[in-house]
């Protein structure tokens, strides 16, 4: 690269800093989530400036890595979960990226997604976007989407998540910069997000889940996720109904 | 039918998973991609038959034999 760019407004990625594993003094959180297999983290390794460990086998991470970076004027602390299928089994893996994303509060969580298998990977996504409504869709592996012949619009799944979509190929730095800066717009509160949420529960259910929600509401004002929680707690989630317990909810 | 009985180079479609199957084991098995309208094949046959590795939407999954059990299909053409 010319040294010219280094300084170029247009060129995003040099507005980042990786910081490595020094993770004081950070302004924002940062969750990694995704299917096993995806290239989380390859997507952290490249934000963080890491060697953490990728293998291209499934149940690889087992426990969360941490790391952080900085980009124009802020840290962020980025956090390497689990690979994971969904977020409502039970597996000890699965708990700890769950239980990050609904306890730990990130500020923005970045679902990475395999763009040669997205019929699989956005069963994830949707679950996610029921808890938060800070997401970003990382669109990974376009490279090996590509070499299979498979197009995806990426619009239109934004369009239709409510969500920013961004098509990167971590393994080869391609649109890192436009993940950055999706990520940093996010944080700051510069996209507005509509996440797709389920709307199709009838019945008593749907009674019964705006009842609970409004109770949950009622005792935590601005819980983001009363209605997942509701549906949740009338599952009989153990790990939700002693998190209520506890209090770690609000 | 059930996914126990498909064999090696034949298709089926998901119709469904057994009443038997409740709970966690029934989360798991829908999570992985065992949901109804799913197109499923054998892709590889451990050595004493159990388990099997079957291929649906792009992905491999291993499933013991008590599993591909609880799991009904229809062949397809």
């Amino acid at each position: 690269m010319n040294e010219i760019c280094n300084t170029c407004k247009y060129n995003t990625a040099s507005g980042l800093k990786k910081l490595g594993e020094k993770v004081t003094d950070y302004d924002y959180v940062v969750a990694l989530a995704g299917n096993p297999n995806t290239g989380k983290s390859t997507v952290f390794n490249t934000l963080t400036g890491l060697r953490q460990h990728t293998g291209n086998w499934p149940g690889k991470t087992v426990a969360t890595a941490m790391g952080s970076f900085s980009y124009l004027d802020k840290t962020f602390k980025l956090v390497d979960l689990p690979g994971t299928y969904s977020l409502l089994s039970t597996s000890e893996d699965e708990e700890i990226a769950r239980d990050f994303i609904l306890f730990g509060k990130p500020d923005v969580t970045i679902v990475v997604a395999d763009a040669g298998r997205l019929e699989r990977n956005l069963n994830l996504a949707l679950q996610i976007l029921e808890i938060t409504d800070k997401a970003v869709l990382c669109l990974n592996l376009m490279d090996e989407a590509a070499r299979h012949g498979v197009e995806v619009d990426d619009r239109t799944l934004a369009r239709d998540l409510g969500i920013p979509v961004v098509p990167t190929t971590a393994r080869s730095n391609k649109g890192m910069d436009n993940l950055l800066q999706t990520i940093y717009d996010l944080a700051e509160n510069k996209i507005v997000t509509q996440p797709h949420r389920i709307k199709n529960v009838l019945g008593e259910t749907a009674t019964a889940i705006e009842k609970l929600s409004n109770k949950l509401t009622d005792l935590y004002p601005g819980l983001p996720n009363s209605r997942w929680i509701a549906m949740r707690l009338l599952e009989g989630d153990t790990s939700i109904i002693t998190a209520l317990k506890e209090g770690r909810l609000g | 039918m059930k996914l126990s009985d498909l064999k090696y180079g034949e298709t089926a479609r998901i119709s469904g998973i057994s009443e038997q199957c409740q709970g966690e084991a029934r989360r798991r098995l829908l999570d992985l991609g065992f949901v109804r309208g799913t197109i499923v094949t054998v892709q590889n046959i451990s050595p004493l038959g159990n388990p099997v590795a079957y291929s649906l939407r792009d992905t491999l999954i291993a499933l013991r034999h008590e599993q591909a059990e609880q799991i009904f299909i229809e062949l397809e053409e």
